[in-house]
């Protein structure tokens, strides 16, 4: 017996106790539960169904001078259940009527419900002007 | 029944077991946490993976999660914790391996920064699950490989796994384990974009006699065979080639739909792309004996 283990490459150290400890037990039910719940907010989100198309809300977080140029910066939020991919942020910037710069960014991914972060450069100072900013465009993943 | 079992443990160990097994156990939780992690590193460092957790159809991802059960509680049967005496050990290894995965996943996207404030609930508790299958089928891996082994239930366990049924069995969890890797990547469904049916044809019949290569050095190098020495070159390549590159066509197919991989794609694409994944699902396959 003791060759055999040997060639198996384990510890020739035979084990007595087969009673699960009581550590065992927290951590499957830990499991258990992880699982459990993992697949029934699964299973919840896809009965809900219907899901909704991206909704964006673009707001400014701040503008500040960065070199020659000037930096806004911006989080997206979807409120939609759909995620944006790609999705093409444009700001504007804006003397009454007349469009005076635009420049745009894209971010990768808005996942459902949660927030991406990004930053527009303009050559003119936006705190001089009126300042918009849009989504413009998303693929579906 | 469990009195007595720790009476006699008492009986034969001069510590005191019960503090023992806790520190056994203890140092059997953090294996199977290196295991999850360094199982689950290809997934863990695949942006698609993170993007699928939250796009991926929620049935599917559901579907996944509830697949891995009998998955973990097979190769429980084949390896895993403890050694394990019935069903009921089996799933509570299985368990405690998922509760692993799950707490290693949880812990490298935060360490990543793929996990971040701002980031909603789906999304978070999406990256985390995928994740959390590949790393609780590591951790059961790295009981076997890196396992402290348990004397006379290993060869009882070998036992197990020299028998037909659980020779394919562990070819599924190789082939599950290396399409799950890449399936998720774009590169699967663009090489099958490149080839040509020439090229497809190729490369099911380097698969196939790679795999059967990794068969026979698998089988005939331990002293456990299934396969007898002079059973003809054909029945081994029909029983365990064969049926073994089967399997992993149909786990490349599976994992290919879990993944949103053949949405929209033609049937032939699909075909192409499932012979790609097969590749590394068969080798998967074919060796997962020399890890197991």
């Amino acid at each position: 017996m003791p060759d055999e283990r040997v060639e198996s490459g384990t510890e020739p150290k035979p084990r007595k106790e087969k009673k699960p400890l009581i550590w065992e037990w927290i951590v499957a039910t830990v499991g258990l539960v992880l699982v459990v719940s993992a697949i029934g907010f699964m299973l919840y989100r896809a009965i809900k169904g219907n899901a909704s198309p991206p909704v964006i809300s673009i707001s400014v977080d701040s503008i500040m001078p960065t070199g020659d140029k000037f930096l806004v910066t911006f989080r997206a939020v979807n409120h939609g259940e759909l995620t944006a991919a790609g999705l093409t942020v444009e700001g504007e910037l804006r003397s009454g009527t007349q469009s005076v710069e635009t420049s745009s960014a894209t971010l990768n991914y808005v996942p459902s419900r949660s927030k991406r972060r990004g930053g527009l450069f303009f050559i003119n100072d936006p705190r001089k002007f009126e300042l918009k900013l849009r989504p413009k465009g998303y693929e579906q993943p | 029944m469990a009195t007595k079992l720790i009476a006699n443990s008492e009986d034969e160990s001069g510590i005191d077991p019960a503090r023992d097994a806790d520190k056994r156990f203890a140092i059997d939780l953090a294996r199977a946490f290196g295991g999850a992690v360094i199982f689950s590193f290809p997934m863990l460092m695949t942006m698609e993976l993170w993007w699928l957790g939250f796009y991926m159809n929620p049935y599917r991802l559901a579907l996944l999660m509830f697949l891995a059960v009998p998955l973990l509680v097979g190769l429980s049967f084949y390896g895993g914790f403890e050694e394990t005496m019935s069903v009921k050990d089996d799933l509570l290894d299985t368990f405690v391996a998922y509760a692993v995965g799950f707490a290693a996943a949880a812990l490298m996207l935060l360490l990543f920064a793929l996990i971040e404030p701002g980031m909603s609930l789906d999304e978070v508790i999406g990256k985390v699950a995928v994740q959390a299958v590949a790393g609780s089928i590591g951790a059961m891996f790295a009981q076997n490989l890196l396992g402290s082994g348990a004397g006379e239930s290993e060869n009882e366990r070998r036992k197990r796994g020299v028998r037909y049924g659980g020779q394919l069995f562990l070819m599924a969890v190789g082939a599950v384990f290396l399409s799950m890797s890449l399936a998720s990547t774009e590169e699967m469904v663009l090489i099958a974009y490149k080839m040509t049916e020439w090229h497809v044809v190729a490369l099911s019949l380097v698969t196939m006699l790679m795999m059967h290569a990794f068969v026979y050095s698998v089988e005939f190098q331990g002293e456990e065979q299934s396969i007898p020495p002079d059973s003809p070159v054909w029945s081994v390549f029909l029983r365990f080639t064969v049926v073994g590159y089967a399997i992993a066509l149909v786990i490349s197919l599976y994992v290919l739909w879990t993944f949103g991989r053949t949405e929209g794609m033609a049937v032939e694409e699909i075909i192409k792309a499932v012979i790609v994944l097969g590749f590394p699902a068969a080798l998967g396959a074919s060796t997962s004996r020399l890890i197991l």
